[in-house]
């Protein structure tokens, strides 16, 4: 089993900490982020809904269904803290320690990828219109307008 | 649920029977009968407790995968969530 740095009881007194007394002894897990265990198997990392948003959550454990079962859940005692259960689907991996931290490197990610999209979803949405468009979406005439017509003035005097 | 409740959840469905809440906003019941229907030669899932934030899911592994318990149950619940996943891409009527 991984190594272990703290008992559940020592952590009674801080906030949204698992439940206490309440079943199967869970402890502290050494590594990144805050993270409880029950047998070193599976791992419950608190990722803080404040930071990352359930899409970002959603998205990053998508992309660890190919390695770990993943579970999401909502604290019961506080909404703005989500618990992500992973559990190494291969049993040759005692240690899902590198795990958490690359699950918390891609929450970063994704945040990161959220905050672009909303900065730059409409020129993307815009390029790829324009992609499969025919004509050109921005300056119509740039393509089918009449260079007689010269309707830019490029030919005018400045 | 406790998240001491949710491991110990995980880790009992090696014994074939586990019993998960789930919440919505991670796991949109719609998307729960499809999953159902995918894994209806391995598993059976059942809810049997309701909130307004989640649901608690009792899924039953069949009799001939008892061995792979541990798999079934956590390829069912990532199935589910690969719905979700799909259902918050999708676009929702009337937007």
């Amino acid at each position: 089993m991984a190594d272990i740095v703290g008992r559940e009881s020592e952590d009674r007194e801080e906030d949204h900490s698992p439940g206490v007394g309440r079943g199967p002894e869970v402890v502290r897990y050494e590594g990144p982020g805050y993270a409880w265990t029950l047998d070193g198997a599976q791992v419950a990392l608190r990722v803080d809904a404040a930071l990352f948003s359930h899409e970002c959550v959603l998205k990053a454990a998508y992309k660890f269904t190919d390695r770990c079962y993943v579970l999401l859940q909502r604290d019961e005692t506080c909404p703005d803290i989500v618990w992500v259960v992973v559990s190494a689907k291969s049993a040759s991996v005692a240690d899902p320690r590198p795990l958490i931290g690359e699950f918390m490197n891609e929450l970063i990610d994704q945040r990161v990828r959220e905050s672009l999209g909303r900065e730059f979803g409409a020129v993307q949405t815009l390029i790829v219109a324009q992609a499969f468009a025919e004509g050109n979406l921005l300056d119509p005439q740039r393509d089918t307008g009449d260079y007689h017509a010269d309707p830019h003035g490029a030919g005018k005097r400045r | 649920m406790t998240i001491t409740q949710t491991l110990t959840a995980l880790a009992s469905g090696a014994e074939g029977e586990t019993t998960v809440w789930l919440d919505r906003a991670f796991y949109p019941e719609n998307c729960l009968a499809d999953a159902v229907a995918a894994f209806a030669e391995h598993c059976s899932a059942d809810v049997i407790g309701d909130r307004s934030q989640a649901f608690a899911l009792r899924i039953r592994v069949a009799e001939a995968e008892r061995q792979r318990g541990r798999d079934i149950v956590g390829s069912f619940l990532n199935y589910l969530l690969c719905l979700a996943v799909t259902d918050a891409r999708s676009p929702k009527p009337g937007l």
